[in-house]
């Protein structure tokens, strides 16, 4: 069987995923990272693993063309990349809510169906499915990042986005208006994995479940 | 035109070795007494549309006819021939064995990465019904694979009947959590569809059988605990499902088949038995298929036929090399 590859996205999440992944005996240590983008993960699986450094918003792109078998993914990054991957293990980490958040004079109720509101996120397919369910209609603004200045500078009257503590929005003197959802971060895998390549998927979430029972 | 929609190359040597290869795929399933089909480049919108679910009608590329008719361009070969043989061929005498090669057009291309043109060869067969004619086919499509000299090729196999009785017991009439708990339980995320269940007052049982479908590796074993205390529905599909595992097994397949107790209908209609085709080859499913029992019947002439395709450059890339592995 060829070389296995786990798209990882760079940074925080990497560093808690790697760890989850020594102490479930799926790697052997954290590897030297540096600056490379491919990284052999040494493993007791009897098969060679190697890990593929990306964006987080690359990772559901990398899976779902096969290009990795695995990756790890928020819950926000899959649900905006509406790709069709498997998603068989869900961390205890990297927990977040994903909420409606503006000034504090914005007052939501006063919206109804046929007015149109102006939402700031980055995650604009999220957020046009959640206001059409309710049949609002929303003009979504889409932005990369530092989404509060849009509702603090008056660019849209709401953002959506994650929030984590809720601390950059209270410096901001911005407020949740209404909690969403809860994002969760996923191991994914691609579809149409061979026998011998769904083996090793079966062991990495059995090992990660059996850590999971020990740790409780 | 966008270079991506592009089959191959003008002049590449792919041309050649392609109609090569679809001779050769085509010479094998007549052998097997498939008759080959002229399937054709238009079809009516309306009538199409009638048949199909919004996620097939979504990918078909359309515009207007001389008459100011909706027409749309050979997309999803399967409803084009349902539509073909309630149409002109209902007369035949039955099982009629079918087989196609034809270029086909999708917006959405899932099996061929970028390309929104490809070709695609395949088999149906109309007016069968029960394990053997599920066999048969199953059998023609690894078979074919295997004619054309494709290396290591498997079947992953289920049934839409698996999860329907669990997702109708979770979600009653609500549309937004049917959706939810069939996303959650064909990504195998078991968290997140238990999770889902429990708020929704699902029973003890109905959590146990969620935990087997979304099984990452499931055995015979998981199958046949599906199956104790079951519905009707999913008794049959369980039971269907051991039928097909006992005739790979006579045929000596046990290695080249795997459970996928999650599968959905992911072109709405399917209706028994679904299965895609990997090879380690290939980073991409080389085909699939299952029955669809009522698909005809939505053109006026009832009849259950079971069929599959297969995506040509996806198996001369994984024959090539280039399969990305």
């Amino acid at each position: 069987m060829s070389t296995l590859r786990i798209a990882m996205p760079k940074g925080r999440l990497m560093e808690s995923a790697l760890a989850e992944f020594e102490r479930a005996g799926i790697s052997e240590k954290a590897p030297d990272i540096g600056r490379k983008l491919v990284i052999p993960l040494k493993n007791g699986s009897g098969s060679k693993l190697e890990l593929l450094l990306v964006k987080n918003a690359d990772v559901p792109t990398y899976v779902e063309h096969g290009v990795a078998e695995f990756g790890v993914c928020g819950t926000d990054v899959l649900d905006e990349a509406d790709c069709d991957v498997m998603r068989p293990w869900t961390f205890a980490f990297g927990r977040c809510r994903i909420a409606i958040a503006g000034r504090p004079e914005v007052d939501m109720s006063r919206w109804s169906a046929g007015d149109t509101l102006l939402v700031a996120s980055k995650y604009p397919r999220i957020t046009r499915r959640h206001f059409s369910d309710r049949g609002w209609n929303a003009e979504v603004i889409k932005l990369n990042g530092s989404v509060e200045l849009a509702a603090v500078l008056g660019l849209s009257d709401v953002i959506v986005d994650l929030v984590e503590s809720g601390r950059t929005l209270k410096e901001n003197g911005l407020v949740v208006h209404e909690v969403l959802g809860e994002t969760r971060v996923k191991l994914i895998a691609t579809r149409g994995l061979t026998r011998a390549q769904n083996d090793v998927l079966a062991w990495m979430v059995d090992e990660l479940s059996a850590a999971d029972r020990d740790k409780s | 035109m966008n270079s991506t929609t592009a089959v191959s190359p003008p002049l590449s040597a792919r041309v050649p070795r392609r109609r090569r290869f679809i001779e050769m795929a085509l010479a094998g399933l007549d052998a097997a007494g498939f008759r080959e089909i002229d399937v054709p480049l238009l079809a009516p919108f309306e009538e199409i549309r009638s048949a199909v679910d919004e996620s097939v009608a979504r990918e078909l590329f359309r515009f207007a006819g001389r008459s100011g008719e909706v027409l749309v361009l050979r997309g999803d070969v399967t409803p084009v021939v349902a539509w073909q043989y309630a149409r002109h061929l209902s007369e035949r005498p039955l099982p009629l064995r079918l087989s196609y090669a034809a270029r086909v057009a999708r917006v959405r291309q899932e099996f061929a990465r970028y390309r929104i043109e490809s070709h695609e060869l395949g088999a149906e067969l109309i007016g069968a019904q029960g394990l053997d004619a599920d066999v048969e086919i199953l059998s023609a499509a690894v078979e074919t694979l295997d004619g054309v000299g494709a290396q290591g090729v498997e079947c992953v196999i289920g049934h839409v009947g698996l999860s329907a009785s669990v997702i109708d017991e979770v979600s009653k009439s609500n549309g937004t959590l049917r959706r939810q708990l069939d996303t959650a339980i064909a990504a195998k995320d078991r968290n997140e569809a238990v999770e889902m269940a429990r708020a929704n007052g699902a029973s003890a049982e109905t959590i146990r059988r969620i935990k087997l479908l979304t099984l990452v590796r499931p055995k015979r074993a998981d199958l046949a605990a599906l199956a104790e205390g079951a519905p009707r529905e999913l008794a049959d599909a369980v039971l269907r499902l051991q039928q097909i595992i006992d005739a790979f097994a006579n045929r000596g397949w046990e290695d080249r088949f795997q459970l996928d107790l999650s599968r959905r209908n992911e072109r709405g209609y399917y209706s028994g038995v679904v299965f895609s085709l990997t090879s380690p080859a290939s980073q991409r499913a080389l085909g699939g298929g299952g029955r669809y029992d009522r698909l005809i019947g939505r053109f006026g002439v009832s009849q259950p036929a079971i069929g599959f395709g297969l995506r040509v450059e996806t198996i001369l890339d994984a024959i090539d090399g280039e399969g990305g592995r």
